[in-house]
């Protein structure tokens, strides 16, 4: 039997300060998204339905969370930075740390989206505002907000525990076995749970405090029962954070090996998708290099493209004029379209020894290029005009 | 005949610490110099004033027949630079890359001996940034192949390759020595049996404290 011995890692003052190695934004992209379309969802109902908006609510609030869980959790055991960092005798703490400073500004950014995705979609129909209505949906957002933390702590630390190599026959050894489902290594299995798991277990504590909140604001008086069953998984949470950081102490040193490996694994022979054909029609060297990144290294590119032109031109030509949610949907375009391209406008700051001894232009030795430049900012800022001077002419 | 090198009172401090004090060297056609020195004495400074990646606090460069700060494309066109480190760009495969240098350097058919060159096999067209340090070399050396440069500046090029790399660049360096073309190279001594293969001119840099003197011919 092979028996592995935990390594408890090096000790050293924790250096919470790591976190300025990711650029903030980056998982807020499917959140926004998720937000947007939780905004029209909610649009959509008529004014004085407040039973179809709540019953929105307890789908769009999990799912929310569930967009971004992913990036949010990313610096803890998956980012390449974690692999690079761990050979520096660094505590595990201050991974922890610098991994929690990323995810609290993430996880305040996708309950802020909700809040404005549940007051917008509410308002919007409504030619009075139902506030009643806006402040209950809020609350019970909030509440489940304020599970959703612990709960992702928690989880971070779990999945760093439980993404280790366990003895041949122990429990833990054959529960990975049995979860993989031929998807991944043992030990990387239970990050194909983690992130479910983790709203799972924020909506259950949080759905007693949540009917709490909706019976109180339809008006009837809350028992000693019902504080109780409220206050209840609150004491829990609290514990959350703190077992949190031990298992992910106990687990970092094996688990982002094991993760980076699987990782490699998985991936397959680093083959990209081809170069469409019409990249090699343009003209100039750079350009077709610099469209090639923006199409390879963010998602969708063709697609955030024809949605941003469709959405601008759209809100530009329709007869009515521009309404405060069509604004907020032309702006959330406008975000899917831009945020996922800053890895690759991000490099391009760098000293690019590469570009910059090369017989090309000072501005194209620097990564930039006219065109490309104008096919980035030139939709977003002349559809953006275009409906901010219709705004104010039918004002 | 025009020299393929000619920069003169180059000076370069960063802060209060002087890198470069006036500094002159010049290369002549088929001339290869090697500038050998411990770590921190400034030939990276000197290579990246030589190449435009530093900008001089003073002094003049020519590649060839053109001034690198009033002609800088056309002095560009005339240089290939190899750093000693290099982070291939995201997103890209090998094959993209010296396609991308090839359409620079003005010669498209060039393409095919940088894929030579580079000998990565399928590795070619995996995205470079999966590659190893010395493909990533090798694929690098490539990226100088395409064209006809008068000057090859590469900066600790021996560093990391195996025997048969090594080789490779060594013949790749002579042939463009007998066309003519000149080279500048930073080194370290354990590169000195490919440094006298090539029958490189070498200037010592003994002081830590930079570069401080003229790296002339004559010397």
């Amino acid at each position: 039997m092979t028996r592995v011995v935990a390594y408890t890692g090096p000790v050293s003052a924790p250096r919470p300060d790591l976190a300025v190695w990711r650029s903030p934004g980056t998982a807020m992209f499917a959140p926004a998204l998720v937000a947007a379309g939780w905004l029209l969802a909610l649009g959509a109902t008529t004014s004085d339905d407040l039973a179809s908006r709540r019953a929105l609510l307890f789908v769009g609030g999990p799912l929310l969370l569930m967009a971004g869980i992913h990036g949010r959790l990313e610096p803890y055991l998956h980012a390449p930075e974690r692999a690079r960092l761990l050979p520096l005798p660094l505590a595990a703490r201050a991974h922890w740390l610098s991994s929690r400073g990323y995810h609290l500004p993430q996880l305040l950014g996708t309950v802020s989206l909700g809040v404005a995705a549940l007051a917008v979609g509410t308002l919007w129909p409504s030619a009075q505002p139902q506030w009643q209505g806006i402040y209950e949906l809020t609350a019970l957002w909030l509440w489940l907000a304020v599970f959703a933390l612990p709960c992702e702590l928690l989880i971070a630390g779990s999945a760093a525990a439980l993404g280790r190599r366990f003895p041949i026959g122990s429990l833990p050894y054959r529960t990975q076995e049995k979860v993989t489902g031929g998807w991944t290594s043992r030990e990387a299995a239970v990050h194909l749970y983690a992130p479910a798991l983790a709203v799972g277990v924020a909506v259950l504590l949080a759905l007693p405090g949540q009917l709490s909140i909706t019976r109180a604001f339809e008006g009837h008086t809350l028992r000693a029962g019902h504080i109780a069953a409220s206050v209840t998984p609150f004491v829990v949470a609290l514990a959350m954070p703190t077992a949190g950081c031990r298992l992910y102490r106990r687990g970092i040193w094996e688990a982002v090996a094991w993760l980076s490996e699987m990782i490699k694994t998985l991936a397959g022979p680093p083959l990209p998708v081809a170069c469409p054909p019409w990249v090699s029609h343009i003209p100039s060297p750079l350009a077709q290099i610099l469209i090639l990144r923006m199409l390879r290294l963010s998602p969708f590119t063709r697609l955030r493209f024809v949605a941003v032109v469709g959405s601008g031109l759209y809100l530009a030509l329709r007869t009515a004029g521009p309404t405060l949610p069509s604004a907020v949907t032309f702006t959330v375009v406008v975000m899917c379209w831009l945020l996922p391209l800053r890895p690759v406008a991000g490099q391009r700051g760098r000293p690019q020894t590469w570009l910059a001894t090369l017989p090309l232009p000072a501005a194209q030795r620097q990564g930039r290029h006219v065109w490309v430049q104008v096919a980035t900012w030139g939709p977003p800022v002349f559809f953006g005009f275009v409906i901010f001077a219709r705004w104010i002419a039918t004002r | 005949m025009i020299a393929a090198l000619n920069a003169s009172h180059i000076t370069k401090a960063y802060g209060q610490v002087r890198v470069l004090v006036n500094v002159d060297l010049e290369i002549n056609r088929s001339e290869i110099v090697a500038l050998m020195g411990p770590n921190g004495s400034g030939k990276s400074t000197f290579l990246g004033c030589i190449t435009g990646t530093v900008i001089p606090d003073s002094g003049d460069v020519w590649i060839g027949q053109r001034n690198l700060k009033r002609e800088p494309v056309e002095a560009r066109r005339r240089l290939r630079y190899l750093p000693q480190e290099l982070d291939a760009p995201s997103g890209l495969t090998g094959t993209e890359i010296l396609r991308f240098y090839a359409q620079v350097f003005g010669d498209p058919a060039g393409q095919q001996a940088a894929s030579e060159m580079a000998d990565l096999g399928a590795a070619q067209d995996h995205l470079a940034t999966t590659y190893s340090v010395g493909m990533r070399r090798r694929l690098m050396f490539a990226g100088l192949v395409p064209g006809d440069a008068e000057l090859y500046v590469l900066d600790e090029p021996f560093a990391g390759l195996d025997a048969e790399s090594r080789a490779r660049l060594c013949d790749f360096l002579r042939r463009r020595l007998e066309a003519g073309s000149g080279v500048l190279l930073a080194a370290h001594d354990q590169d000195e049996p490919e440094l006298d293969a090539l029958g490189a001119r070498r200037h010592r840099v003994e002081s830590s404290a930079g570069i401080a003197h003229s790296l002339k011919p004559s010397d």
